[in-house]
């Protein structure tokens, strides 16, 4: 097969690949504004019987549904790609990342998808219930404040926790948690 | 810019080979003995596993002895462009099997994934 040279000729994959922006992201590096007020603005989010806050600032949108591509070799936790206005966004699952058992599956296309952008990652949370938004004290972003027969798989990506009506309510740190979903 | 890819299904992976290196397509029986390279075990789909009766390969157009691509299930031709060529995120393509380049394309509401058949190569033949 003979190679064409003229510009708009074939190319190989490498190439292509090349051109259609290497491998990574314009934004990444990019640091997100801090949080200047007294309490820090959350999203309240339930996962099997687990209740979660992640920094509103990081949440860029909710999805009621997503398309899913399984990531081919991936990772139980790495539920698969979705494609959101032409960007991959690869899709966590909390609760296996976690190690948190439920008591039944949810099927795919009732869960919600929280898309999340921190200083180097963009990905899809994937949740039961978002649960609400709301403040979340200071005082309250203390890791010291978690139980001590707290999750250990948890413990690790907690800012803090709190008592709520349902529970625990806990803040994660999710540069910390992506960070780990990464290498792992 | 723009590439012209043969595309193929192997379980429910949809794949894209450059179709430079794809002589000719076959029947699994017309390759018989010929050195093969397979995507299947990479990409956790178990090498034991039967292929589907429709089952082709691809002749590459390569150096060296005949050697066949294991394509699975012949989708069609395609022409991919840098357009349309969506970039796996780093921390996602850490995860990806070797043999996947970063990058895949949509349509028809399948995602296509780029076959580094380099990688492909060196790994069953180091």
């Amino acid at each position: 097969m003979t190679e064409e040279d003229e510009e708009g000729g074939l190319g190989g994959f490498d190439d292509l690949l090349s051109e259609a922006g290497g491998s990574s992201f314009a934004w990444e590096g990019e640091v997100l504004d801090g949080e200047g007020e007294d309490d820090l603005s959350v999203l309240a989010f339930r996962v099997g019987e687990d209740r979660y806050c992640v920094s509103g600032d990081s949440v860029r949108e909710v999805l009621g549904s997503a398309e899913v591509t399984p990531l081919p070799g991936a990772p139980e936790y790495l539920l698969g790609i979705t494609i959101l206005r032409r960007q991959v966004v690869g899709l966590l699952a909390m609760d296996r990342f976690l190690g948190r058992a439920r008591e039944r599956e949810v099927p795919v296309e009732e869960l919600r998808v929280l898309v999340v952008e921190t200083a180097h990652y963009v990905a899809g949370i994937v949740v039961d219930e978002i649960t609400g938004l709301r403040g979340w004290p200071k005082g309250a972003m203390d890791p010291a404040t978690l139980p001590e027969n707290f999750h250990s798989g948890t413990r690790r990506y907690a800012v803090g926790c709190r008592a709520i009506d349902e529970g625990l309510e806990v803040l994660l740190d999710l540069e910390e948690l992506l960070d780990a979903a990464a290498i792992q | 810019m723009r590439v012209e890819s043969l595309v193929f299904r192997v379980g429910a992976v949809h794949l894209a080979v450059e179709l430079r290196w794809v002589s000719s397509v076959l029947a699994i029986e017309e390759a018989l003995g010929v050195d093969s390279l397979d995507p299947r075990p990479w990409l956790g789909i178990g090498e034991g596993e039967a292929p589907p009766e429709e089952a082709r390969v691809g002749l590459l157009d390569l150096p060296g002895p005949p050697t066949v691509l294991y394509l699975g299930e012949l989708v069609g031709a395609r022409t991919l462009t840098a357009e349309e060529v969506l970039v796996v995120p780093g921390w996602l393509a850490r995860h990806l099997p070797p043999i996947l380049r970063p990058a895949c394309v949509a349509g028809d509401e399948k995602v296509v994934w780029m076959l580094d058949l380099d990688t492909l190569r060196e790994r069953v033949s180091p």
